[in-house]
């Protein structure tokens, strides 16, 4: 994973014969030769096919998004309204980030199941930290984001990746475990954390622009980073499509592993201090059922449960149907219960859209022939 | 490792390898010499140690003791990881590849080029590049290598082993799913790998591949080298008596398969045909096929991957539909839309990919075996115990290794494991024998156990069988007529007698259309 292995020569023999991975060759890399512009020009026609490859495993989430987006900005006048617009954003900042921590887990074949659990893990630890220690605002967000990212890379991480232990049990007791420590330690009450920088991440506005809007911007770009141009995201699409062919290439799976695990805590860490912010309080429920909600956003934006697959792009559109779903529904004064049958509905369909996509509908009609044939 | 090496030094020597499981020896000394710029082949039957040698040679298992060096120092692997970075890479038949990433992604995997953790990409695609070109494959490395033919995806792993300066390439079965085609353009690059003065060894059940590729041919029998001699100097058929009988002389028992031929030949029933095919058309392919097969006859359905050979036989079992068309079978109108009703109306199918499509792992031999028979839920007691006597009879009917019923069936090796298969099958006594590459991977002298009891269940005139194979001299050997397909259509049709391999091969992977 880090520089230089590809260099690495056996005994430091330097392509003496046979091919020469990196470096040397300065005058080609240097110069304006044909082996410099032919991986140029193929990068770019590649770069074109991959996007439009990308954009089928979530366009059943994204045609749904634009559809439910035309239709409601057209029937219903306060939709595209401002405080509409950020209510929306603000109300979903958390599902948002912990979305992304998800989609980590799912690529890499695995699920956290942990999410809801941490989020209240982190309150708590800003409830200790600014209420008992009076450390500053800034420093106590930062320790409890730190503090999830460890507890998820050390609980869960270290338990998957090391241990290899079923991601599901795993995640399942953290879940269990940290919500009962929260509950002892809380004494199921929740408690108002006293924080104007805090009230500010969860509550504020740049603008018009809600602040923890901005942080699920920068968590975006953040985690698009990690997943497309580092080595580290790279072994996470390798280690969740093909877990022996990553070992056997050297492909440090256990710690890939640890550091999805870790990853997905720092997320719900972070979603867990929005969620304080926006009540000025830590709630043991905080996380509520976020770990399904979340798991039906990202499925919705193409991840696989089998691993190897999924997108930002994907997990975004998936989190902004389910949002624009339940503002839809409360727009249309429809009573909030409703909320669920209707996600679950747009669940199910996608997933059938998808699988009739994927089949062909071409195989699906040849199939339908036969029948009639026979 | 040396840098230059005048050509004929030994790159790999192994001596004196010993490999013990319990009481039982898989290799019993093994030792033998592999050379820079040398094709090895190393070919024995199931069982013979062939799997474990290669593993320990890779890392993945250690010897119980003996010596190995690798370019003059010793050389002991820790993982196939470390075996690696030794410069000795395996290829095994499962390709380590992930599918969803790129071609330049696959190639480079593990060790993608990057500074302070961040992708370059432009020098990926350098490097990449370069790996393809010097192997001589032309492929696009933002292509998604799950896109790409199972020939493709293994040049994209043999550019991996010369990205990273494997010295010694050890392949597992490299050939055994490729087409003809695709089998030659391999044999040209790992041509051109070892001319790269790298090391080069295979193992294969394909005599005429290794034939074709290696300069020297190693026999492996019962754990111990019994014969390694340049190709020059050894014909197949005494390699074949090497693998069974441990020396070149041949004890060999009468080919039971040709004289069973002739038995099938004058029995046969020409009144009323096993099975008529007529106008069948697969989707999106092919102007429609025409086949007929009598009682009592084995026909071979011979054609490269794609061909429609395979896709018709998942057609006559339910698994995929068929476009138009019109199926009998002994007599009747016969379509079978799920396996199920395939199986009730006596349609045995056999795949060669037993893992993925046949066998229960965590069952024993005999339940595996059961499986078909008693597939109805309601089956009680005395049942059971009938189809577990009726099992066992087929254990020793078809010499299934070890005999043990309870056995787990992964205890059992590749050739036993296929044999389990046709157990199974043969308990409900099909009318129709469907073998889909049903002895891919399978050692000789399984396979002709395994020939000879089709042989024998189809000659009484009650049943008859379809073979596809990817190697035509299992077809020839085994099958009375051959049909050729191409494209979706049948281009050829021969009687096993009257035909060669090469007629059967060039016909198949002519891009000409010839209707005979």
């Amino acid at each position: 994973m880090t520089e230089g292995t590809v260099r690495e020569t056996p005994d430091g023999v330097d392509g003496a014969r046979g091919f020469r991975p990196a470096g040397g060759d300065r005058a080609e890399s240097m110069g304006f030769v044909p082996g410099h512009v032919a991986p140029l020009v193929a990068g770019r026609t590649g770069l074109t096919r991959r996007a439009g490859r990308g954009m089928r495993e979530y366009l059943g989430a994204l045609t749904t998004l634009v559809i439910l987006v035309v239709v409601l900005g057209s029937t219903e006048s306060g939709f595209f309204a401002v405080g509409n617009v950020q209510n929306v954003l603000e109300t979903n900042a958390p599902l948002f980030l912990v979305s992304i921590g998800i989609l980590f887990t799912l690529i890499s074949a695995g699920f956290d199941l942990s999410v809801g659990s941490m989020m209240a893990v982190s309150g708590w630890m800003l409830v200790i930290f600014i209420n008992d220690m009076h450390v500053s605002p800034l420093l106590a967000i930062v320790l409890a984001v730190a503090c999830c990212g460890a507890i998820g890379g050390v609980l869960n991480g270290i338990s998957i990746g090391v241990l290899k232990l079923n991601f599901f049990v795993t995640t399942l007791g953290s879940l269990i475990l940290l919500q009962g420590i929260i509950e002892v330690a809380s004494g199921g009450v929740t408690t108002p954390i006293s924080s104007s920088l805090l009230s500010t991440l969860g509550n504020g506005t740049v603008g018009t622009v809600p602040i923890s809007f901005l942080i699920c911007v920068g968590a975006l770009i953040v985690g698009w980073f990690v997943l497309r141009k580092t080595t580290f995201g790279r072994a996470v699409y390798s280690v969740g499509g093909n877990p022996e062919a990553a070992r056997l290439s050297g492909v440090p799976v256990s710690w890939t592993l640890v550091g999805v695990y870790a990853f997905s805590g720092l997320c719900s860490g972070l979603a867990g201090v929005v969620a304080a912010g926006r009540l000025s309080a830590a709630t043991p429920t905080a996380g509520g059922a976020i770990e399904l909600t979340s798991a039906a956003a990202v499925l919705l934006g193409g991840a696989s449960l089998a691993g190897g697959v999924g997108k930002l792009a994907g997990m975004t559109c998936g989190v902004l149907v389910l949002a624009v779903l339940a503002n839809g529904i409360n727009l249309l004064g429809l009573s909030a219960y409703w909320q669920d049958v209707v996600t679950g509905a747009v669940l199910l369909i996608a997933i059938l859209l998808d699988r009739a996509h994927k089949s062909g509908s071409f195989k699906l009609k040849a199939a339908l022939r036969s029948r009639r044939l026979a | 490792m040396p840098t230059v090496e005048p050509a004929g030094d030994p790159s790999l020597v192994i001596s004196g390898v010993t490999k013990a499981y319990g009481a039982t020896k898989a290799l019993r000394g093994v030792s033998f010499e592999l050379h820079a710029g040398s094709v090895h082949g190393l070919v024995g039957v199931n069982g013979s140690g062939k799997s474990t040698l290669l593993k320990i040679l890779a890392g993945a298992e250690r010897a119980t003791s003996g010596e190995m060096l690798l370019g003059g120092k010793p050389y002991r692997p820790r993982s196939a990881r470390h075996a690696g970075q030794l410069g000795v890479t395996m290829v095994p038949q499962e390709l380590p590849i992930v599918r969803r990433l790129s071609v330049a992604d696959n190639v480079v995997m593990g060790n993608w080029p990057a500074r302070a953790g961040v992708l370059r990409r432009a020098e990926q695609l350098r490097i990449v590049e370069q790996a393809l070109a010097q192997i001589g494959a032309d492929l696009d490395p933002a292509t998604p290598v799950g896109d790409l033919t199972l020939g493709d995806q293994q040049l994209v792993v043999l550019a991996r082993t010369l990205f990273r300066r494997s010295e010694v390439v050890l392949l597992d079965e490299p050939t055994s799913a490729l087409g003809a085609d695709e089998v030659r353009r391999l044999l040209e690059v790992l041509r051109a790998t070892a001319a790269q003065g790298r090391t080069v060894m295979i193992v294969s059940q394909r005599l005429d591949d290794i034939f074709g590729l290696c300069d020297r041919i190693m026999v492996l029998r019962e754990g111990e080298i019994v014969e390694s001699a340049d190709v020059g100097d050894i014909t197949s058929e005494e390699v074949v008596d090497l693998m069974l009988y441990g020396s070149r002389v041949a004890h060999r028992p009468l080919r039971g398969s040709a004289v069973a031929l002739e038995e099938g030949g004058c029995r046969r029933d020409a009144t009323s045909p096993a099975l008529v095919v007529r106008g069948a058309v697969m989707p999106g392919r092919g102007t429609g096929i025409d086949v007929t097969i009598e009682r009592g006859e084995i026909v071979g359905f011979a054609g490269l991957p794609g061909s429609g050979s395979s896709q018709l036989l998942r057609t006559l079992f339910g698994l995929t539909s068929m476009e138009r068309g019109e199926v009998r079978l002994f007599g009747k109108p016969y379509s079978a839309r799920r396996p199920a009703a395939a199986v009730r109306a006596g349609v045995a199918y056999v795949s060669g990919d037993r893992q993925a499509e046949g066998l229960i792992p965590a069952v024993s031999v005999a339940g595996n075996i059961a499986m078909v028979r008693d597939r109805s839920v309601f089956h009680g007691p005395r049942a059971l115990a009938r189809t577990y006597r009726a099992a066992l009879a087929q254990i020793a009917a078809l010499q299934i290794r070890p005999g043990d019923p309870d056995a787990p069936i992964s205890t059992l090796s590749g050739g036993n494991q296929q044999k389990v298969l046709f157990a199974r099958w043969a308990l409900i006594e099909p009318r129709l024998w469907l073998l889909d590459d049903a002895t891919r991977g399978v050692d000789i002298g399984a396979r002709r156990d395994i020939h000879a009891e089709i042989r024998r269940r189809v000659v009484g005139g009650q049943a008859a069988a379809a073979v596809v194979s990817s190697d035509v001299l299992e077809l020839l050997e085994m099958c009375d007529r051959i049909l050729v397909f191409r494209q979706g259509a049948v281009v050829g049709r021969f009687v096993a007698g009257d035909t060669t391999a090469g007629e059967i091969e060039s016909l198949a992977a002519s891009t000409l259309s010839v209707v005979s």
